[in-house]
């Protein structure tokens, strides 16, 4: 087989274009179900419309290293190092990217990255204030005063000691 | 269960309680004996005492072993005695014959209301004034159940010859009066006669569809949806579906919107839901209603999701609105009508809620609220306990999710490492609110500072013989930090007796000191 079967090009919403490998893009749910819909059709290219480039790009870094790592560790110690390249690829991305990679995530259907995007988004979000976390998710309010001052009240022994930055 | 029987004569209740088995001879003599300890009057022949749940009609039992079940009553029940049969009106007692059956027809209503007609060739013995009446007395029950609520009193239309001119005047008037009588007994059937009477609505044909349909409708209410009428482009408040499923190879349709694309005569954008059964099945379509997008379809099984909801809808006025989700988890397979949330909200109201938005050109919800379940629920489990439940006042949405059992099952056993074998039904989240509570009072305790110079001057005076064993060996920590060179014995000899407030430093020292003994 030619070498750019092997390829797929990814294209970002903004239409900038993702050569990847298909061993890296194979771990996309929805790349593949694309590429299986269209079988046999020389065209490549997958169109993620509603993903921003930097996304898309964030995702690729992500499964290239997670190719790779695993092809390096097929004999173990696989985890501890994704584990250690997961740590330093989330130091990267700040906040506002986290939500917005946390839906490209969803879009793309790549399991692998599901739990490292909730765990850290998680990780964000603990011991923060409701007003925080709904200002952040831009969550909108939807209780009565009465209604959210009886939830507080019920939930009195968790409002202590949050962080509201 | 528990009866409340009222004389008819003294007017004087009776509280008893009797065995769920018991029969009408049983509860004569029960009262019979409440009766004469209560007063020192003879004892009355249980055999002298009539009973009547309506006053007029006697209830009798058709064999000696009828259990009060069988007779219609149940725990909570009001019940009229009579010693002698002067107290029952005398038109009943003439016709007691017929009033027993009054009221397995009764009974017969208070199971099921399905199919009265054929209960009531049986219930009935001929009776010839009420045999012509009988459809039209059949139409009642369900506005008396609406009214009154108490099974047993619907027997006031039955056998009585004047309630067949107006039965539904008269029959009202009766349960008012009853309700007086009835008192606190009257809250505690409210549940059931309003799932009868839901059920009625719903009617029995295609009754669990739309128990489904209507459950449809309410998650995408709660997605912040609303239905409209697409003739008239209005709003529509409470929807009513047509009494009988259209035929077969019809579809039943119905049209949401935003409420911020509502107003005006046409709703520019909006969705339609398009319901097909199909056997147990309920295929729901949902689409944009110009067809410019994908088309969205769920498939439910009646057989599963039915009963719960129609559980649901027979607890649903027990607490106020706020609190259902609490209310399912204690009360019902949560897992059950969660799941069906999960479906219907990721399979059909959030795509269509996307998709809409999109198209109207609307922001979009917010991204946590657009994310599937399965990723709101992964965020909401890497979150420690106490976030979860700060997540729960965040939004509706939110706060049911955040009552989710299994997730607060886990917590329960990740932080505190309780429960993994526990069983049966558990409020986890109120079993981690108690273990939280009871460690952050031990942290409390540990974390209050060392030296409190207030209790000092009154903690030397007491000093006893804390050590029969001898002095211990240097120690670091608590007063011989302060002093390091005295060698005093610690003054702690037994705080727990004389200053019940140091036990925190009791706690603390004690560890020092039996390190000391140790090393």
């Amino acid at each position: 087989m030619a070498s750019t079967d092997d390829k797929v090009i990814l294209k970002s919403s903004e239409g900038e274009c993702f050569e990847v490998d298909m061993a890296v893009a194979s771990h996309l749910q929805i790349v593949k179900s694309v590429l299986e819909d269209c079988e046999g059709s020389s065209d490549k290219v997958v169109s993620l419309f509603i993903v921003e480039a930097k996304y898309v790009a964030m995702i690729i870094e992500y499964y290239k290293n997670y190719v790779e790592l695993k092809e390096k560790h097929e004999e173990g110690g696989f985890e501890e190092k994704l584990k250690e390249f997961e740590k330093q690829f989330l130091e990267q991305i700040d906040k506002k990217e986290l939500k917005g990679l946390v839906m490209a995530v969803n879009y793309l259907n790549a399991p692998a990255l599901f739990d490292v995007v909730c765990t850290a988004i998680a990780k964000h979000i603990e011991n923060k204030s409701v007003e925080y976390v709904r200002e952040y998710f831009g969550i909108v309010n939807d209780f009565t005063a009465e209604e959210e001052a009886q939830i507080r009240e019920e939930h009195r022994w968790a409002y202590d000691g949050v962080n509201d930055d | 269960m528990k009866l409340r029987l009222r004389s008819l004569e003294t007017k004087e209740t009776h509280k008893i309680e009797v065995p769920n088995t018991a029969t009408l001879r049983q509860l004569g003599e029960t009262l019979a004996l409440s009766i004469s300890s209560a007063s020192s009057s003879p004892l009355p022949l249980s055999t002298s005492l009539r009973f009547s749940l309506n006053r007029k009609d006697e209830l009798i039992a058709s064999s000696p072993e009828e259990s009060l079940k069988s007779l219609g009553i149940t725990s909570g029940d009001l019940i009229y005695f009579s010693v002698t049969a002067g107290g029952v009106s005398s038109s009943s007692l003439e016709g007691v014959s017929s009033s027993s059956n009054s009221f397995g027809q009764a009974q017969a209503q208070k199971g099921n209301c399905r199919e009265p007609i054929s209960d009531q060739s049986v219930g009935f013995q001929k009776s010839d004034s009420l045999g012509g009446n009988m459809v039209q007395k059949h139409e009642t029950p369900i506005g008396h159940s609406c009214v009154g609520g108490k099974g047993s009193e619907i027997t006031d239309t039955v056998s009585n010859t004047q309630i067949e001119e107006t039965p539904e005047t008269l029959g009202l008037d009766d349960v008012e009066s009853m309700d007086i009588d009835a008192g606190s007994g009257f809250r505690f059937y409210e549940p059931y006669f309003l799932r009868r009477v839901l059920r009625e609505e719903l009617g029995n044909y295609g009754g669990d569809h739309k128990l489904l349909v209507i459950a449809i409708h309410a998650v995408f209410l709660e997605s912040g949806f609303a239905a409209f009428d697409p003739v008239s482009g209005a709003q529509v408040e409470g929807f009513h579906l047509p009494d009988e499923w259209p035929s077969r190879a019809s579809t039943l349709t119905l049209w949401y919107t935003l409420p911020k694309l509502l107003g005006g005569n046409n709703v520019s954008e909006s969705v339609v839901l398009k319901f097909q059964k199909l056997g147990q099945f309920l295929n729901v379509y949902g689409s944009l209603s110009n067809g410019s997008s994908g088309l969205h379809r769920v498939c439910l099984n009646e057989y599963r999701f039915a009963p719960t909801i129609d559980l649901v809808w027979a607890n649903c006025d027990k607490k106020d609105r706020v609190n259902h989700g609490d209310v399912l988890s204690k009360t019902y397979p949560e897992s059950e009508v969660f799941e069906f949330w999960k479906i219907v909200k990721d399979g059909l109201a959030l795509p269509l809620l996307i998709d809409l938005c999109e198209k109207a050109g609307l922001d979009l919800p917010a991204c946590l609220i657009r994310l599937p379940t399965e990723l709101k629920l992964k965020i909401l489990d890497s979150l420690p306990g106490i976030d979860i439940s700060r997540m729960g006042c965040v939004c509706s949405e939110m706060r049911y999710l955040s009552s989710n059992n299994d997730v607060w099952k886990k917590k329960v056993a990740e932080e505190f490492g309780i429960g993994n074998g526990a069983q049966g039904m558990i409020d986890w989240k109120e079993r981690y609110a108690s273990c939280w509570e009871s460690k952050k009072r031990k942290r409390d305790i540990n974390a209050r500072p060392m030296f409190r110079p207030v209790y000092r001057p009154y903690q030397f005076p007491i000093i006893r013989d804390p050590y029969p064993l001898g002095i211990p060996g240097p120690m670091i920590g608590g007063d011989y930090d302060l002093f390091p060179g005295a060698s005093f014995p610690s003054p702690f000899g037994r705080p727990g007796q004389v200053f019940p407030r140091t036990l925190a430093r009791r706690n603390f020292s004690l560890n020092c000191n039996l390190g000391g003994f140790n090393s």
